[in-house]
């Protein structure tokens, strides 16, 4: 039943929408993380965070600037640069 | 040879969930540790799978779908993406460092969902940060800006009622996100509140979720 408070000023956008700037935001920047020497030292690791730092980027840019689709088409071009 | 494992989550020990797939087509395995389920997949190799923008973002959705298949069987607390461990040796390692952690936090978030609400307005989005201000105009902005937060929490509080377990907020540099803890079988209830809730006034709320509860793993205060 709508309350007093909910008849001044809400209107809710975006149920059941989940863009995929949505999806990147909360794996990239939500969850547990594991400090200390646990985390794999691999040779390859450097790879793996440059990669999450490329797309990090992409994501910060992409949720001020852009759409989902104009976000695709810039990690392309990052990936080219 | 011990592979790298990259983990999803920690759920309670029951329900078992059987994910179809995880990130680069792997494997997702699931195993009872010290009281609770932890999964994660074995990857082959590190950089086919993460070394390249494309193939990270690709990853990025498998492991998101994980979770999904996950969340809609039981409540996982998530690692974020991408956390790798040397083996699982390491895994349960860490499991018994932090075994206290995840007892609590599953506790705290047992059979609930997050949703979130991000706030914008319409004349912050246009405001100019950049330019100098006074400090007069400066703490008339914050607090007007404080003002409008607490307005629209104080509403959104009223609307959903009892249907929220707990709410959590952050203020970002243009926006304002909420979170809300909900139960299962309170979602319906949560969402016919808000679909009831009027018109408005400057500020567009936009709601998204469900999601796994990963705002509440920590004990509210503690970080």
């Amino acid at each position: 039943m709508p309350t007093e408070a909910s008849s001044q000023a809400l209107t809710i956008e975006g149920e059941n929408e989940t863009s995929l700037l949505d999806i990147l935001d909360h794996v990239l920047n939500s969850g547990v993380v594991i400090h200390g020497s646990l985390v794999i030292s691999l040779a390859g690791v450097d790879l793996v965070y440059l990669g999450l730092n490329v797309i990090l980027t992409s994501v910060e840019t992409a949720l001020r600037n852009m759409n989902a689709h104009e976000f695709a088409t810039a990690s392309q071009v990052r990936r080219s640069v | 040879m011990a592979m790298p494992c990259l983990l999803y989550c920690v759920t309670e020990v029951n329900p078992v969930v059987t994910v179809t797939a995880g990130v680069c087509d792997s494997a997702v395995e699931s195993r009872e540790m010290l009281g609770v389920r932890v999964y994660w997949s074995n990857v082959e190799d590190v950089d086919a799978c993460f070394g390249q923008p494309e193939t990270l973002k690709q990853a990025a959705l498998q492991f998101h779908q994980v979770l999904r298949e996950v969340l809609a069987i039981t409540t996982p607390i998530p690692f974020r993406f991408p956390t790798l461990l040397e083996n699982s040796d390491a895994l349960e390692q860490h499991l018994g460092a932090e075994k206290k952690l995840y007892r609590e936090a599953l506790e705290r978030v047992n059979g609930a969902v997050q949703y979130e609400i991000v706030a914008t307005w319409a004349d912050e989005q246009q405001a100019d940060l950049a330019t100098p201000m006074s400090g007069r105009d400066y703490l008339k902005r914050r607090q007007e800006a404080t003002g409008r937060v607490a307005a629209v929490e104080s509403k959104l509080k009223s609307v959903t009622g009892e249907s929220v377990r707990e709410w959590r907020g952050r203020q970002e540099r243009k926006t304002h996100r909420w979170y809300a803890l909900v139960s299962r079988d309170c979602r319906e209830r949560f969402l016919a509140s808000l679909r009831t809730a009027g018109g408005s006034e400057g500020v567009r709320l936009r709601l998204s979720g469900p999601w796994p509860p990963s705002e509440f793993v920590a004990a509210r205060g503690s970080r």
